[in-house]
């Protein structure tokens, strides 16, 4: 017997999938991809909220390339991404590595360490705006009641302080991100291998070096990929602490781009501000995702 | 093999290495949040100055009566429940039938999209809220909960599909062989046979939309001014209003705003760490 | 491995989705003129930093409503932080969606105006002169477009030193130093970290505090942004003397606390009202807000103009203005509301609210007991009358509004005290960027 016409496409593989990926397609196509397209198209015009656009070619990259503010803070930008995620990576692996083995109070600490990341990072931020403050902050008066200081530290305007601060501030809410992703990691390493290393006469060290970095490569990987790209475009917590002060020393790009939009109007060259950074991001990216995606779909 | 007193001393060292690192590790996560929690039952005597206490000497609630009584807070609140819930629904639905038909059927053009489906996620929202904006209000979705779903999906989508496509990856394929030998069709074996195995994948796909929703804080400052669709996330720095003293009611107001997502995650915590790690570990 | 190599046919088809798309987004933006707005009255209310006031402006809103037949739901009223404003009027301006009433501060007046996003309210503007003893006519030049008005000023802010004059008599002074000099030789006496003498505003965040505290500077010695052409004057040894003096007060002598650099509007009002620092120079909410909550510190404190130098003494104040957005689909209503608001008695509820934090535009309504009762406010009122906006000689535009707006001038003294770039080089180097701001605005130099 022939099946019915709704039996054939409950099996075609070609219609399901298109039914399948529609409301995907959808999603993306119109609030990534067109949009995407559209910032290209602005960001070579000169386009002041409110009024229309003027076509101006190149004069908005001109105009950024020129301005040695720009590229100091592209400089802060790579500065900031990379302390960021070398410091969670660290911090991340450490803390899973104690936390993998089945130890009292694991559960717990779990939770705890896990609490930043359920805080929207806006009120982190200032949280931690409240804690840095120069006169009633609670680093300051911790300092000054445990009389280490005389005087209270401008914490977020010292110009040799303020980004270490506001990297602080990045690395407690994006610490458990990393810190989940490895202990996922870790456990999924048979303990077969660290056996057989032992019985090997391996020691703890050489046991990371040998069974458990190549097991993680992936996550790492995966991770790094993913946290550089969420450190170097969010401007939330830069937007919060200090805005860029003192003399842009704390300014990154997602929120140059961003004062540049809302602050002033300037919507055209707020746009060329990410086409800059966005190619030399995906540069970065495109090697480590290659190499992921191929496993991936296989 | 007996255990020699030195290894039994080192083993000991260990834990006590791991105590060690567990305990600044907790002060530096907590810390923060103790400050918090402490000045919001703070009087503004106590708040300000050098002379700030560290634990409050006289307890009160006037800030969160302030946060209630005259602030909008209980209706941001509503708002970003209202669009977590949405957002998750949707991205739950969507990337599951998306992952499935990524990595279980057989189309032209297969990779491309899963390939794509990465790139997207990674193009930062600090780069489309500019034309998201005019598109939004061509549409007549600005200053809507609808039109701010909709740009969450944007992320929320992306990820949780690439999630899912690990989780469905480790189901083994012979499970679903053996349903179709068996006279099931194609979709029947998503239901019946992969989308059971997957679920604590399916709950981690929901935390994490609920997650990235409730904190999301761009789009909802830049396509939302209107008070009745405002989230917590952008609620919450308005209290800034100059010149008025209010540290405390915001610590209120951010103490209650956290309550949620933990809140979720103390619910999933079971459920994470199993799908983590048959999702990205896949990878 | 197989190549993923995307093939012709995938490439069509996504280029296909694409252009349905970006033909339908377009296809969309009618829908926008379509849909009409259910509210007839939206009014953005920014906060006055007193409760009381706001109050008398929500009522009054809501009363001349009811006056104008609206329904609840037919009126909205939104409150939008001052700091705000900015971010929220660029959204809304590019969404077409303004408010219908909302309160400007000079520079964006300029800047709506340049835009000719503001609606004709000559009318308002008229009557408003009708009442008895008129508007104080320095503050009109700003509203007018070839003799039409498009704002109407509803508040003078005076910026003023708030003073701790106990602290200034333990140190033996009788009263506020007159000259910067003095005023460092006295914080000097008063510093005495964590307590500061001069909490001045260096902070880049959006707001004019810093562009203020840094012109008092600078206009005692003699300098100025633009002069009576509205050319850019900035340049001058007097620039350069005024910012080598915020140099030595914050780096020298350290009388300024190191944290400035990242206050926003409220950073010295916070320090203020919270005993951290002795001097701010600040519109007087601060003083207002005293008056109502910290009476033991309004006791010590007293109102005085900045210090002053060779170029005078300057008297410093602002206006903040009304205006209707020409996009309002309901004007009349609008200017009803604006018109309502400016009534004498209305107004005067409104500033007799405020307590202070802003002086009338009538002046006649200066004689009214709640002014002449005390006599703080003596000084306050002088200033009120003799002020002087930031334009000085010139007027202000919008190209001026922006400077204020990027706090131009704050990132440059930052330079100087981060980077330690020579003061002759930094005005210099904001003089240019001053010109192209100017040159971007199509506004002669």
């Amino acid at each position: 017997m022939t099946p019915s016409r709704w039996e054939r496409w409950k099996n075609d593989q070609r219609i399901l999938a298109a039914l399948f990926l529609l409301p995907t397609l959808l999603v993306l196509l119109s609030v990534v991809v067109y949009p995407f397209g559209d910032a290209v198209w602005i960001s070579f015009q000169a386009k002041q909220a409110g009024t229309p656009g003027r076509f101006i070619g190149l004069r908005n990259y001109v105009e950024l390339l020129s301005n040695p503010v720009f590229l100091q803070i592209v400089g802060n930008t790579i500065f900031y991404t990379g302390v960021a995620v070398a410091i969670k990576f660290t911090l991340g692996l450490l803390a899973a590595l104690v936390l993998a083995p089945e130890r009292r109070l694991n559960g717990l600490y779990r939770t705890v360490l896990f609490v930043p990341w359920a805080v929207p990072t806006v009120i982190a931020a200032l949280n931690w705006r409240w804690v840095y403050d120069e006169f009633s902050g609670m680093l300051n008066n911790v300092l000054l009641a445990l009389g280490l200081t005389h005087n209270v530290v401008a914490w977020l305007a010292e110009p040799r302080l303020a980004m270490w601060c506001v990297i602080a501030v990045a690395v407690w809410t994006g610490t458990p991100f990393y810190t989940m992703s490895f202990l996922a990691g870790l456990q999924a390493i048979p303990q077969e291998l660290y056996e057989a290393a032992r019985l090997d006469g391996a020691s703890a060290l050489q046991e990371f070096r040998y069974v458990t970095v190549p097991g993680m490569q992936a996550i790492f990987l995966v991770t790094v990929m993913l946290s550089t790209v969420f450190t170097s475009t969010s401007l939330v917590i830069v937007n919060v602490l200090t805005n860029g002060a003192p003399a842009e020393r704390t300014n990154i790009l997602p929120n140059f781009s961003f004062n540049l939009a809302m602050g002033t109007g300037r919507l055209g060259i707020a746009s060329a501000v990410n086409m800059i950074f966005f190619p030399l991001l995906i540069l970065v990216i495109l090697g480590l995702s290659r190499r992921l995606l191929a496993a991936r779909t296989a | 093999m007996a255990m020699t007193s030195s290894m039994r001393g080192l083993r000991r060292l260990r834990a006590l290495a791991a105590y060690a690192v567990l305990l600044v590790l907790g002060v530096w996560t907590l810390g923060p949040l103790y400050w918090m929690v402490t000045t919001s039952f703070k009087t503004n005597a106590e708040v300000y100055g050098t002379t700030a206490t560290l634990w409050p000497r006289q307890p009160t609630l006037a800030n969160y009566r302030v946060l209630f009584t005259r602030t909008p807070f209980i209706v941001y609140f509503q708002n970003s429940t209202l669009i977590a819930l949405a957002t998750t629904a949707v991205t739950v639905v969507t990337s599951a039938f998306g992952a499935y038909a990524l990595v279980r059927l057989r189309f032209p053009g297969r990779r491309v999209l899963a390939r794509m489906l990465v790139y997207t996620y990674l193009v930062p929202q600090s780069l489309l809220f500019i034309p998201l904006f005019t598109i939004l209000v061509n549409a007549g979705l600005s200053n809507t909960r609808t039109g701010l779903v909709l740009t969450y999906l944007g992320f929320t989508v992306p990820f949780c599909t690439w999630l899912l496509m690990g989780y469905f990856l480790s189901v083994p394929v012979e499970l679903e062989e053996a349903g179709l030998v068996d006279g099931c069709s194609r979709l029947g074996v998503l239901f019946r046979i992969v989308m059971p195995v997957t679920l604590p994948a399916l709950a981690v796909t929901a935390f994490f939309s609920f997650t990235l929703s409730w904190n999301e804080y761009l789009y909802a400052s830049v396509f939302v001014s209107n008070v009745n669709a405002k989230t917590i996330p952008t609620g919450i720095p308005s209290f800034i209003i100059e010149d008025v003293f209010f540290w405390g009611p915001m610590m209120a107001s951010t103490v209650l705003s956290v309550i949620p997502p933990l809140a979720v995650y103390f619910v999933f915590q079971r459920w994470l760490l199993t799908g983590l790690t048959l999702g990205a570990v896949k990878g | 491995m197989d190549s993923p190599k995307p093939t012709r046919r995938t490439i069509l088809k996504a280029g296909a989705g694409a252009a349905v798309f970006a033909t339908t987004a377009n296809i969309l933006t009618p829908l926008k003129t379509f849909a009409a707005r259910a509210e007839k009255l939206v009014f953005w209310l920014q906060p006055n930093f007193n409760p009381t006031a706001d109050k008398i402006l929500e009522d009054q809103t809501r009363a001349f409503a009811k006056q104008a037949g609206l329904s609840d739901s037919e009126l909205q009223i939104l409150k939008v932080p001052g700091g705000e404003i900015p971010t929220r009027m660029a959204a809304a301006l590019e969404v077409g969606a303004p408010p219908d009433v909302t309160r400007l501060e000079e520079g964006f007046v300029a800047r709506m105006r340049a835009q000719k996003a503001l609606l004709d309210i000559t009318d308002v503007m008229g009557e408003m002169k009708k009442v008895p003893g008129g508007v104080n006519p320095a503050v009109i030049s700003l509203t007018e477009e070839g003799g039409r008005n498009f704002a109407v000023p509803m508040g003078l802010n005076p910026v003023v030193m708030h003073a701790r004059m106990d602290l200034l008599e333990q140190a033996g002074y009788s009263t506020f130093p007159e000259t910067w000099e003095k005023f460092i030789e006295a914080s000097l006496r008063i510093n005495k970290p964590p307590f500061y003498a001069y909490g001045m505003a260096l902070g880049t965040t959006p707001g004019n505090d810093s562009t203020e505290d840094i012109m008092a500077v600078v206009w005692a010695q003699g300098g100025n942004i633009i002069d009576k052409q509205n050319k850019v004057v900035f340049n001058s040894p007097a620039a350069v003397q005024g910012f080598q003096l915020i140099k030595d007060m914050y780096l020298k002598h350290q009388i300024i606390p190191k944290g400035t650099l990242s206050w926003d509007n409220s950073g010295n009002n916070k320090a203020y009202q919270s005993k951290q620092v002795a001097f701010i120079f600040n519109p007087p909410s601060v003083y207002s807000y005293l008056l109502q909550e910290d009476k033991e510190l309004a006791a010590k404190t007293g109102i005085f103009a900045a210090p002053g130098g060779p170029g005078g003494r300057m008297k410093r104040v602002y206006c903040d203005y009304y205006s209707v957005f020409k996009a309002s689909p309901y004007p009349d209503i609008a200017k009803g509301l604006v018109r309502y608001f400016m009534e004498p008695k209305n107004y005067n509820e409104f500033i007799t609210g405020t307590a202070s934090r802003y002086l009338p535009v009538y002046p006649k309504l200066l004689d009214d007991p709640f002014w002449t009762s005390k006599k703080e406010f003596a000084g306050l009122i002088q200033i009120g009358r003799e002020g002087e906006t930031i334009a000085r000689a010139g007027v202000i535009t919008a190209a001026l509004g922006e400077v204020v707006a990027q706090s131009l001038l704050a990132k440059s003294v930052q330079t100087v005290l981060v980077n330690n770039v020579d003061p002759a080089e930094a005005v210099g180097k904001a003089h240019a960027e001053i010109v192209a701001i100017y040159k971007r605005f199509n506004e002669p130099v």
